[in-house]
């Protein structure tokens, strides 16, 4: 007895109004004042995150460098805020690559069925049982070192999630009579597709932008942290801790430690939000 | 059974073949230096001999063919760093990343797994609140991040675990290769200060590993038992009286295929995390060596250890499926 | 007759969130041995939550805050979780409605009776599939060698609760308690299971007690029969004479509910079914019923003996 739960994201909304917020809080307390450094650190009265000066390298935290100065003499916690920037524009920029592919793929297999879907399906199934970090690697390897390249390879890994939620939801969806009825109004499939079928699965979709915007900056701060991530001069938290990796042994923990708990609660904020919506989106 | 193991075999090696192919394209996108084996004053014709000789004048499915042929062989390529064949450098390092990952599994098995069970079965009691908060924060700590911490408090402040040079001190004697897991031949060997030394360099590597997806699995563990507990057969089974032991055999036979996958996908994903688990702790497995082939440019070392490893992964994913549908013959449907 | 099991003023509440449902107003029902008792309500009366109450199975957040469960002298409602162990099965068995999930879907149905059999008898495991042979015969399996290496899946619902019914029999209780097991089969398969959970209590000499929406059911399987409404029991007595003379009013109106071909228009119940987050509502038909007086409105009322075997709770006959 399946029931066809056709749920809009404005039932999402209304369910629960006070307690939602209630909810959200914690993840939100992390994440609205990271997003507000995000778009508005330029105007922070900061130090500049690329200047280097040797003079004052290694050094400890103090009023003047809050998180103190890395190896070449950068003030850490300028360069914190602003690596905020690339790694939340990154992750953002891998979910909306991963949803425009693994959506439509997803869309198409539910919807057209038959050997369409066994060679889609089978496809997600590979796609999944690989590694995610080393698929991240060798496509990385394989398109090349600017960011563009960076956020498709990791969209590239993510999609196959988006391709069998978004099937998931579609193939019951298939034999519904307003289905039928849009197909013998002769619409074409694909304005089925893009009209009827998919923003159904929007709620769906949506629910799961955080979690795969966590997983996907976890991505980028491991494969920054290798050397293959964002190019080195650019603040980014992952090659941050690269960079003070070494001298950690020395005593010398802000470089590498500040850029980690700002990955953290990012993350944290992230995965916290998600699990709200997602328990909102299966209510 | 036997018709789902034939989809299974045929998806495992659809698998192995687009994993083969994709390391193909990766190895020819970057490329053989042709011009740089040339020289600077070159002809036309020393261009093609070389061309001939490697290959690269054939029809590109010839070239895979042929890449292919290598691989089954155990050629992957050579290391333009090490010039060693790379599956050389691969065998020499191999048994510093299973004494890794192996400890860490370990590690998560009796701590992590453990953690979802208590947690599960003392529901929304103090000791199952105390382990969900912990684990859903162990959850958004990033492993490289956790290693130089920990290495930071127990090495450089409380020196109570060795720095992180590797899998033994600076000048202690390797023990006699039997395996290459230096803990297994020192017991070998009788030789117990050679062992506890290597134990002792492995604790904090294999716990930054463990912890990578240690608080995920303990999730999954719980959240399937609590499920499982709540359903209608445990009902039914509470129903007619049956004893506890009874009753644990039903709930962990239920458990067996999401907790089993979870533990593959751990496996394969220390295999993969091992890599920044080996940067942080200099520890000269696979991983190291990867990275090291990655800042030298010499990328044929990165992709045949992404092969190798991605074929360990999905062959550990295929066998688990197999077990799994062994248990719940829902499974084969 | 003996009383095989008596409930005396069961109060049950349930904490739902922020919300605490009382689900029991004070119940009271008496099964006696070798009789077999109906319990017919509509969805939501609290039939289910009287037998789990029974075997001590309520779900997390359900209470027993007042009452007695005396089975054989003793109060169930006072056992620990280790305690009703000994009772389950063993003494009390019971059946449920949704039979493909209440078995274990990784085991096959043969592993299944044999380890309620061996766990009863401490025999081998071979034994007890030699038992669960035999018992999955006796329901009625045709080759029943092989069905018994079957998983609950492959098996369609009529057969799964042939299952749960071979595995009451084979724990040899005094008392069956059947929760809506005809609920979701064919009418077809429904006459059998009746009568097979009627020859498993007879075999048992055990008591039984059958709850059902479907009075159609209730008249078949049993010899009483027990009315219950939004957490109350309203009347319990034999069978043909609740039918032929109903005391309680709305044992009146439901009844008019189940017959067929007096009208062209269905019956049925005006009103809305009361709301069981309030604690004091006094009589839970009150709203809807057509005899109502003041006092139905603040008390709720007391089970009286009416005629011996017939009982019934309504201010009318106090």
């Amino acid at each position: 007895m399946a029931n066809i739960k056709n749920i809009k994201l404005a039932d999402i909304l209304k369910v629960r109004k006070s307690r939602t917020f209630l909810r959200l809080l914690p993840g939100l307390t992390f994440l609205i004042p990271l997003v507000l450094i995000a778009l508005f650190v330029p105007y922070f009265p900061l130090q500049d995150p690329m200047k280097v000066n040797t003079v004052i390298r290694h050094q400890p935290p103090s009023f003047e460098h809050f998180f103190g100065t890395d190896v070449i003499g950068m003030d850490v916690f300028s360069r914190v805020m602003y690596a905020t920037r690339i790694d939340f524009l990154i992750s953002i920029l891998c979910v909306l690559i991963a949803v425009s592919i693994g959506a439509p793929l997803g869309a198409v297999a539910g919807y057209f069925g038959g050997i369409l879907e066994t060679i889609t399906s089978r496809f997600i199934e590979i796609f999944q049982s690989f590694p995610i970090m080393l698929f991240a690697m060798i496509i990385r390897i394989v398109l090349g070192p600017s960011v563009i390249c960076l956020a498709v390879a990791i969209g590239i890994c993510i999609s196959p999630f988006y391709a069998k939620l978004v099937r998931s939801i579609v193939k019951p969806l298939r034999d519904t009579d307003y289905i039928q009825a849009a197909k013998v109004t002769g619409q074409t499939s694909l304005q089925i597709i893009f009209r009827h079928l998919i923003p159904n699965a929007l709620p769906a979709i949506v629910s799961q932008f955080t979690l795969s915007a966590a997983v996907s900056i976890r991505i980028v701060a491991g494969l920054s942290f290798l050397g293959l991530g964002v190019p080195t001069p650019t603040p980014e938290w992952g090659s941050m801790i690269q960079t003070g990796a070494g001298w950690v042994i020395f005593g010398m923990w802000w470089p590498s430690v500040f850029p980690g708990l700002a990955l953290f609660f990012t993350i944290w904020g992230l995965s916290q939000i998600s699990q709200e919506l997602e328990s909102m989106y299966t209510l | 059974m036997g018709i789902f193991l034939l989809k299974r075999l045929g998806t495992l090696l659809l698998a192995l073949f687009v994993i083969s192919l994709i390391s193909f394209v990766a190895v020819r996108s970057v490329g053989t230096p042709v011009y740089l084996m040339v020289g600077q004053d070159f002809t036309s014709e020393m261009v093609k001999s070389i061309n001939a000789r490697l290959g690269l004048d054939q029809p590109i499915y010839v070239q895979y063919a042929r890449y292919l042929r290598g691989i089954l062989n155990g050629d992957l390529g050579v290391s333009r760093f090490t010039y060693n064949p790379v599956i050389f450098d691969i065998a020499q390092r191999l048994p510093a990343t299973i004494e890794l990952t192996t400890t860490a599994l370990i590690f998560m098995i009796f701590s992590c797994l453990l953690a979802g069970v208590i947690a599960a079965l003392k529901e929304d009691k103090p000791i199952d609140k105390a382990i969900l908060f912990e684990s859903k924060v162990g959850v958004s700590v990033v492993e490289f991040w956790l290693g130089l911490i920990l290495i930071y408090f127990f090495c450089y402040r409380c020196h109570l675990f060795p720095s992180p040079m590797g899998r033994l001190s600076f000048l202690a004697p390797i023990p006699k290769h039997v395996t290459g897991l230096y803990t297994i031949d020192s017991l070998i060997a009788g030789d117990t200060k050679t062992f506890l030394m290597a134990v002792h360099h492995l604790i904090l590597p294999a716990f930054t590993l463990a912890f990578t997806i240690g608080p995920g699995t303990t999730l999954v563990t719980r959240a399937t038992l609590r499920n499982i507990l709540k359903t209608d057969y445990m009902r039914t089974a509470c129903a007619f009286g049956l004893p506890r032991r009874l009753l644990y055999k039903y709930m962990l036979r239920n458990a067996a295929p999401p907790i089993l996958t979870v533990l593959a996908l751990a496996f394969g994903y220390f295999i993969s995390g091992a890599v920044l688990v080996e940067v942080v702790f200099a520890w000269p497995g696979i991983g190291r060596y990867a990275v090291d082939a990655l800042q030298n440019s010499d990328y044929e070392p990165i992709i045949g250890i992404i092969l190798l490893v991605s074929v360990v992964y999905i062959v550990i994913y295929f066998l688990v499926d197999i077990i799994c549908a062994n248990i719940d013959p829902r499974y084969r449907l | 007759m003996l009383d095989l099991i008596k409930i005396r003023d069961l109060h049950v509440k349930v904490d739902h969130f922020e919300d605490t449902f009382y689900i029991l107003r004070g119940v009271n029902l008496s099964v006696s041995m070798n009789s077999s008792l109906g319990i017919v309500g509509e969805s939501g009366s609290g039939k289910t939550t009287i037998c789990l109450s029974v075997m001590g199975l309520l779900p997390k957040g359900a209470k027993i805050t007042k009452g007695k469960i005396l089975f054989q002298g003793k109060d169930l409602s006072c056992y620990s979780d280790k305690q009703m162990e000994t009772v389950r099965g063993k003494k009390i068995s019971m059946i449920f409605q949704d039979a493909r999930a209440a078995l274990n879907p990784v085991l096959t149905v043969g592993d299944q009776i044999s380890d309620i059999y061996c766990h009863y008898t401490g025999n081998s495991h071979s034994l007890g599939m030699k038992k669960a042979v035999e018992v999955l015969d006796a329901m009625g399996f045709p080759n029943a060698r092989s069905r018994v290496k079957s998983y609950p899946h492959e098996l369609s619902g009529g057969m799964c609760q042939r299952v749960l019914i071979a595995m009451a029999l084979v724990s040899t209780p005094k008392l069956v308690i059947a929760d809506e097991i005809t609920s979701g089969i064919d009418v077809t398969i429904q006459s059998q299971v009746i009568e097979l959970v009627k020859s498993v209590s007879d075999e048992l000499s055990a008591g039984l007690v059958f709850v059902s929406h479907d009075i159609g059911v209730i008249i078949e399987a049993c010899s009483d029969i027990a009315v219950v409404y939004s957490g109350i029991v309203f009347e319990q007595g034999n069978i043909s004479t609740v039918l032929e003379k109903p005391l309680s009013p709305y044992t009146k109106v439901l009844l008019k509910c189940f017959e067929i071909g007096h009208s062209d228009r269905m019956s049925f119940i005006p009103g809305n079914t009361p709301d069981l987050k309030l604690v004091k509502l006094g009589c839970p038909f009150a709203p809807r019923c057509e005899y109502v007086m003041d006092i139905c409105k603040v008390e709720v009322p007391k089970m009286k003996l009416y005629e011996p075997g017939h009982v019934v709770a309504c201010h009318k006959y106090i």
